[in-house]
């Protein structure tokens, strides 16, 4: 025997394709030793049981199960977060008018209205304007805004618009 | 393997809401993830649950994922961690593990002095060797062997990922990888060699 029987190594290099430098000197001892040959082919056969494709661990149809509870689990979300906005919007919507009435001489020109006359009613826009002319721009334009959402968004709940009327409604803005 | 220009695409899909896109994400790693249930998990209703715990997983992390590597090395490391924690809560993983792996240096040194026997003139082989006889050895080899190497030889012989690859996903080095991978195909071979005659498997 001129030279060493092939290592694992070896072999291995040679089936996995890598590049490898010796890839000439295997070949070339491969053709002369007939124990290599019978090892490789024994390699061989372990690495085709290897590359062969297993049944799918997986039952047919498995993703059908998967998208519904992903759906499940959206729409629980979706809930907890119409819940959350509804509840926010009653509290803005009946904390505002309350900031309002006991700020200022509003609460005044309320016992105003029920116990006087037309007067009351005229202080109390008065009033009402004049406690928003009071405030600096930025608050003014943020409670504006506040007021203008909380009553949009209560429009929206209110009246039961169906997906494409509310569209039709917003074209016409 | 997909592009990654259509990769990102299709997570933008996912993530703007339509579940149904994730059928299509489902459709190309279902295989991938198979390969990681069938060589971990033995037990077919275990399967279905991690399969749907996997892919639920993936969906809710989705957001998470920035290309730091293959979408596919990402959605492997998902699998395998799965897998692992599953193992790991039915205490099977680190007590099977020790077991086999103390078996498998045992089997090495037999092996090794079955081979020494087998050179003798007075060796017959207990089997005449027929493919089926031996595609199923092999498989059955493949079965007992520690949890780490099957999974290391499916990763690289399925599903083509590379050693650096693998070492992502099972979460060790590289050197681990490699030596799993060249003991597990070498154990395979010897104990292939050892049931069966040389001169037989050659036909
Ligand atoms: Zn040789």
């Amino acid at each position: 025997m001129y030279l060493d029987h092939l290592t694992d190594e070896q072999f291995q290099l040679y089936l996995d394709g890598l590049p490898t430098e010796g890839i000439s000197d295997i070949e070339e001892h491969l053709k002369t030793c007939e124990e290599c040959r019978s090892q490789l082919s024994a390699y061989k056969l372990v690495y085709k049981e290897l590359n062969i494709e297993p049944e799918s661990a997986l039952l047919p149809g498995f993703e059908n199960a998967i998208i519904s509870r992903i759906r499940k689990k959206a729409e629980q979300k979706q809930f907890i977060r119409n819940l959350l906005t509804q509840a926010a919007m009653i509290i803005l919507g009946s904390t505002l008018p309350l900031y309002f009435l006991l700020t200022g001489k509003i609460s005044d020109d309320l016992n105003h209205i029920f116990v006087n006359n037309w007067f009351g009613t005229k202080h109390l826009w008065e009033n009402v304007f004049g406690f928003i002319r009071g405030m600096n721009v930025s608050t003014e334009l943020v409670v504006s805004a506040l007021i203008i959402l909380v009553v949009f968004s209560l429009i929206e709940r209110i009246l039961p618009f169906s997906g494409h009327r509310k569209a039709a409604l917003f074209k016409v803005f | 393997m997909e592009s990654l220009d259509s990769e990102k695409k299709l997570i933008e899909n996912i993530l703007a809401g339509n579940p149904d896109e994730f059928r299509v994400l489902i459709n190309q790693y279902k295989k991938l993830v198979s390969h990681i249930l069938f060589r971990l998990i033995s037990n077919q209703n275990d399967r279905d649950e991690l399969s749907q715990e996997i892919f639920i997983k993936i969906y809710e992390n989705l957001k998470s994922f920035k290309f730091q590597s293959k979408l596919s090395t990402w959605i492997g490391r998902i699998a395998h961690n799965t897998c692992l924690n599953y193992l790991r809560k039915k205490r099977l993983h680190f007590y099977d593990d020790q077991i086999n792996y103390q078996k498998d240096e045992n089997k090495e040194r037999n092996i090794r002095a079955d081979i020494h026997e087998a050179k003798s003139p007075s060796f017959l082989p207990d089997e005449v060797a027929n493919q089926s006889q031996v595609s199923s050895f092999i498989n059955n080899e493949i079965e007992v062997l520690p949890i780490q190497y099957r999974e290391v030889i499916t990763l690289y012989h399925l599903d083509n990922f590379s050693i650096k690859e693998i070492s992502e996903i099972m979460g060790v080095p590289e050197g681990t990888v490699k030596s799993h991978l060249y003991r597990s195909r070498k154990l395979l071979k010897d104990r292939l060699t050892t049931k069966y005659n040389l001169e037989e498997l050659c036909i």
